[in-house]
């Protein structure tokens, strides 16, 4: 898969308080591939940030691109990636560091700034993943699990 | 007893018939609506030659008042010049000379005009004859455009009569309450109930899978739905 448009977020209620990561991962026209939703328990906006973006050149990873534009509405990450900002935090610079030997699998990695309205996407998974977080099921992750066929319960419709 | 993995392998062959059958359905459906937006598009066409065909109209008209123009200023002309021969004064027949040759520019102005006329009817004639060849041809093609789709719209209903009496069969061999429950999610998520699982995610909504629910679903022991958009999910056997 050569290029693929990522759209990154990660929230923070309260800051530092329940986080959320949601990253969209669309090929080169446009057409959805991949959506990540993941709770990250209680942490700060900007960690959040960080580990949306972690998530999302892991996933380019495994989806063997070889370049990728991130689009995301941190300008800090903006910022600190482009080296206009210095990473000060000592819990950001690890992840920081993450993100550079991260990036060295890929040909091209280019992150932009986008206004948060063009941000929905990822920024609905993000507070789903927070939203979920409260709710009880019977196996982790986005999915329910039927032991008998007959067992798929009316209020799925 | 039928093991879980082929109950879904049958709900996978009954998708593929399903998305057929929508295939068609939607052929039935639309099609039809393009001839009509065709239509449409190609009145409005027509409705620029009437236009054109007007302009021709108003411009004879404008010819017309305009040699009414100069016909009334060549008949004062006229009369000026017979009565030149009554004036008794110089000075009287300079002014004479004078108001002859004032209407006999204004005439040369009018005739500047009428050919200018001429040349725009020439012209917006032309240009209607060549938009009523365009129509000839553009209605051409929607003729041969509705035929096709009326071909197309056949077809798919003959087809559709096929899939839906080899949908019968494949439905009975489907565990009833299996069907009922696939048959809901069939209509509540746009005709796909069962998908694919592909590179870790619900090829349905695309939500990321965690590992363990991949696990689960090749084990093949029971029937997983992914909770975001509630399809019943399979991996392909490679």
């Amino acid at each position: 898969m050569k290029l693929l448009n990522i759209f990154i977020d990660g929230a923070s209620r309260g800051n530092p308080g329940p986080a959320g990561i949601g990253v969209a991962i669309n090929d080169a026209e446009g057409k959805p591939l991949k959506k990540v939703r993941e709770y990250l328990g209680e942490t700060t906006n900007n960690i959040a940030e960080y580990r949306a973006l972690i998530c999302a050149l892991e996933n380019a990873r495994a989806l063997k691109a070889q370049e990728i534009n991130i689009n995301t509405d941190s300008a800090l990450l903006v910022n600190q990636l482009n080296k206009n900002y210095k990473v000060k935090s000592d819990n950001l610079k690890i992840l920081y560091n993450q993100v550079l030997d991260l990036i060295k699998n890929f040909q091209r990695v280019k992150v932009t700034h986008i206004e948060r309205e063009k941000n929905n996407e990822a920024d609905k998974l993000a507070n789903e993943a927070i939203d979920n977080s409260n709710n009880k099921r019977k196996a982790p992750g986005n999915v329910a699990v039927f032991e008998n066929k007959q067992d798929l319960p009316d209020s799925l419709f | 007893m039928i093991s879980v993995k082929e109950e879904i392998n049958k709900l996978i062959d009954l998708q593929k018939l399903d998305s057929e059958i929508l295939s068609h359905k939607r052929i039935i459906e639309e099609k039809p609506k393009e001839i009509l937006a065709l239509e449409a598009a190609f009145e409005e066409k027509k409705s620029k030659l009437k236009d054109l065909e007007a302009q021709v109209k108003d411009l004879q008209v404008k010819h017309k008042g305009k040699e009414t123009e100069l016909s009334s200023k060549e008949e004062n002309i006229k009369k000026l010049q017979t009565q030149l021969y009554s004036l008794k004064t110089n000075k009287e027949y300079q002014a004479m000379l004078t108001e002859i040759a004032g209407h006999k520019a204004d005439c040369s102005v009018i005739e500047e005009d009428i050919l200018k006329i001429f040349e725009e009817v020439d012209n917006t004639n032309s240009q209607a004859r060549k938009e009523k060849e365009y129509l000839v041809e553009q209605e051409k093609q929607l003729n041969q455009e509705k035929a096709k789709v009326d071909q197309e719209v056949s077809d798919a209903n003959v087809q559709l009569n096929n899939l839906e009496e080899k949908r019968k069969t494949m439905a009975q061999a489907v565990d009833a309450q299996l069907l009922k429950n696939y048959e809901r999610i069939l209509e509540s998520r746009g005709g796909l109930a069962v998908a694919e699982v592909k590179n870790d995610s619900c090829q349905g909504c695309f939500m990321n899978m965690p590992p363990q629910v991949i696990n689960e679903i090749k084990l093949g022991k029971n029937i997983v739905v992914c909770e975001m958009c509630n399809r019943i999910l399979y991996i392909r056997e490679e």
